[in-house]
Order: structure tokens, then sequence, then C-alpha cells
């Protein structure tokens, strides 16, 4: 899993039927010091996250597994909102 | 179809890719690629030796930043 922020949404009308109803949203992952970590991806939300919410994700097929037992044809989802997060300097 | 990742702004940033369409696609459309084992979850590419597929014709893109 990665962490990431909501930097944005992308509107579908035609698409795969399996994606049908679900939410769209564009990632940018970060380090843990909140730097961009490489390039932006779009995400399925199954957690009702919004833009400017820090989260965390996962990529592959897994990111369709919260939508069990339907199978959408999606390699990244959000699966759940960051409250916060601590990193011990060593 | 070839296929050329962009960021959100709409500036190139990786190596373009081959995709299977699924969605009547065409040229110079804005897509959503979905690409590993999950491409073969788009309709119709079931069991399909497939890594990439277009599974969406994007209309907006949004972003806040």
């Amino acid at each position: 899993m990665q962490l990431g922020r909501v930097i944005g949404d992308v509107v579908v009308t035609r698409k795969d039927p399996n994606l049908s109803g679900l939410t769209l949203l564009i990632v940018q992952p970060l380090t843990p010091e909140r730097e961009a970590a490489g390039r932006p991806i779009v995400a399925v939300d199954s957690v009702g996250c919004g833009v400017g919410e820090e989260v965390f994700f996962v990529r592959g097929k897994e990111a369709s597994f919260p939508f069990y037992p339907a199978e959408p044809p999606v390699d990244a989802g959000i699966v759940g909102i960051v409250d916060h997060w601590t990193v011990e300097k060593t | 179809m070839v296929v050329q990742p962009m960021n959100p702004r709409g500036k190139s940033d990786a190596n373009a890719l081959v995709a299977v369409d699924t969605v009547d696609a065409g040229v110079g459309d804005t897509v959503l690629v979905v690409s590993g084992s999950s491409a073969r979850m788009a309709s119709g590419l079931k069991d399909c030796p497939v890594d990439a597929a277009i599974v969406g014709v994007v209309d907006v893109v949004e972003m806040n930043e």
C-alpha cells in the first residue's frame, strides 16, 4: 500500500459496464515527508473520500477486491483515508 | 491501439504502450487504461493474453491542487 493525496477527479461517460457507479479520482503518491513521489494515477474510490484528502491505496488487481463479487477492471484503488501519520527520524 | 500515457494536465509522462480497446475509442480521444492482470477483467477479455486495456473515454479531468 502507498500513501497519496487526492488531487482531482475524472468524469468518464463511455466506459466498461463494470465501472458504472464507481468514483474515479486522481491520486498523487506521496513520500512520508508529504512530497510528490512519481506520476499521478487514476484510482477507484471504495471509501468515500474527497479531493484534498490524504489516503492510502493499493495497486494491481487487488484494487477490485473491495467490490467483490463484482470484478471491475481497475488497477489502482483507494482503500483508506489517513487521519495522520508519524515518521521517526533515524 | 497505441496509447501515450499523460499526466492530468495532458503532458506525456511515460512510454507509449499497446492496449486492447473495449469501448470504441478513437484516435485522439483521452482514455482510461487499465494495466496488468486487471486488464483481463475488462469486458470480453477474460482469459485473453493482454496486459493493457482501454476501459473508458474521458470526458473531463478536474484538478484541485
